[in-house]
């Protein structure tokens, strides 16, 4: 038996692909193959998930509570009923969070060190 | 044609689906096809029938991965990792040996390789018939390498027994065990040899007027399954240190080659923090160590130089066969002592 990670702040850095896929639900729910899209474009293709790693992740997120499975479709007209749709957990919203603070930590060190320049638009 | 290939590819996915454990493939394997057909459509779309024969070669690596993952997971209870850090990662609590205390761990692998080369450099010792023995155990290359081994050990008991005392140990057994049935100059060591060895316990325990160096030397093998494999790793290592009568044209370089292959793996071993590095650390030395070994047999014909009849063409395979068994036994214990890890960490948790 697995229990629900109680506390996101002790857990190591999450993978990019675990990071996309929570960042994907962070903007809505969505089924499968709506997250794969979602995190290949939030990163320009750089995560391209393919159905293993995805599922692999996914179960692990429910497991973990990160995620929860919707009982009912959003729009059951438009849609497979054979599909399935995740949402983000306040625990998956604090993981994500947690992760996006590093990140940016990281960021702000290399812009620091000179390693990013600020590049101005229009 | 576009419609068979899509139904031939969708086809074969769900073939990959049946190799995932039940409990998983029940509860994904729809959405997983659904996925995949999703994902096929899209890329016909995009780039045509190619499109879809190059994506096979990711989908093929990524179900490899995920279905072993889940295998793994499965049968030792064990979720696969969400984070940065892969399994090979996961430490026992067993820190790196720092570079100083890595290389007093392999100064005996070191040892033994410059001993050889001293035994088999042509520098020929001859003792005069009726040496007095205590005279041939001064200057025998084998056996000063074993003073050395005895002192580091020694030494090692003294300092409350430090995991690089392990290969000491390792490496004094090891010793006594080869020269019990040895001999020379018509002197038969016998049991004898293991005096000195025991000798050195008795000797560190009388001067430390303590049991903790036995204590942590046992509570070191308990927590440090991996042991096991560094006691395999010194005797596979010595006996392809050792070349033994073969007289290939370079032989030293061979000896001092398979002695830095051994030494890589023991420093590897002994600045790992995860047993599974650790393992394969020495897995890897003792592939080096073969290979040098095989390299040598093969550009030396021995049957020739000792007049056996032709033949031996499986030598090297025999080779291969014995450097998998062995490791798969190392690797076996390295699963092992991983396993027990996470079992721990997992009770520390709950």
């Amino acid at each position: 038996m697995t229990q629900p990670t109680p506390d996101p702040h002790q857990r190591p850095p999450i993978s990019p692909a675990a990071f996309s896929i929570l960042l994907a639900l962070k903007e809505s729910e969505k089924h499968g193959y709506a997250i794969l899209r979602a995190a290949s474009a939030q990163t320009d293709g750089a995560v391209k998930l393919l159905p293993g790693t995805l599922y692999n992740l996914l179960k692990r997120m429910l497991e973990d509570g990160w995620i929860e499975e919707l009982d009912e479709r959003p729009d059951p007209e438009l849609d497979d009923e054979r599909r399935r749709y995740y949402r983000l957990t306040a625990i998956g919203e604090r993981v994500a969070a947690r992760e996006a603070e590093r990140l940016a930590g990281l960021v702000r060190t290399a812009r620091q060190r000179g390693l990013l320049v600020d590049t101005e638009y229009g | 044609m576009p419609s068979l290939l899509l139904s031939l590819s969708d086809r074969m996915f769900c073939i990959l689906l049946r190799s995932y454990p039940a409990a998983f493939r029940e509860r994904f394997s729809v959405e997983m096809a659904q996925v995949y057909r999703s994902l096929c459509r899209e890329t016909y779309t995009q780039f045509g029938a190619s499109g879809v024969l190059r994506l096979w070669l990711p989908v093929l690596w990524d179900w490899m991965r995920a279905a072993m993952g889940q295998w793994y997971s499965r049968l030792f209870q064990q979720r696969t990792s969400m984070t940065q850090k892969s399994s090979l990662n996961s430490t026992d609590g067993i820190r790196p040996l720092s570079p100083l205390q890595a290389g007093a761990a392999i100064l005996p692998f070191l040892a033994f390789g410059l001993s050889n080369i001293w035994l088999k450099s042509g520098f020929n010792i001859t003792y005069p018939t009726g040496l007095p023995r205590w005279q041939i155990l001064l200057i025998h290359p084998d056996l000063i390498f074993n003073w050395l081994v005895l002192i580091g050990l020694g030494i090692g008991l003294l300092a409350g027994f430090p995991r690089w005392a392990f290969s000491y140990l390792g490496w004094a057994i090891l010793f006594a065990w080869w020269w019990t049935g040895m001999g020379f100059y018509g002197y038969h060591m016998g049991a004898e040899i293991w005096l000195p060895f025991l000798g050195v316990f008795l000797l560190a325990l009388l001067i430390r007027r303590s049991w903790q160096p036995l204590r942590n030397l046992l509570s070191g093998l308990w927590r440090e399954w991996t042991i096991l494999s560094l006691g395999i790793y010194i005797l596979y290592a010595s006996v392809f240190m050792v070349y033994d009568e073969n007289h290939h044209p370079y032989l030293l370089a061979f000896i001092a080659l398979t002695t830095m292959a051994s030494c890589l793996g023991a420093w590897g071993y002994f600045r790992s923090d995860s047993p599974l590095r650790r393992v394969l650390a020495l897995v890897v030395g003792l592939v080096l160590a073969a290979i040098l070994s095989g390299i040598s047999y093969a550009t030396w014909d021995y049957r020739a130089y000792y007049g056996l009849p032709k033949g031996g063409a499986n030598d090297n395979l025999i080779l291969l066969i014995f450097i998998a068994v062995l490791a798969l036994i190392m690797g076996a214990n390295g699963l092992l002592a991983h396993w027990r890890l996470t079992r721990v960490s997992r009770m520390k948790e709950s």
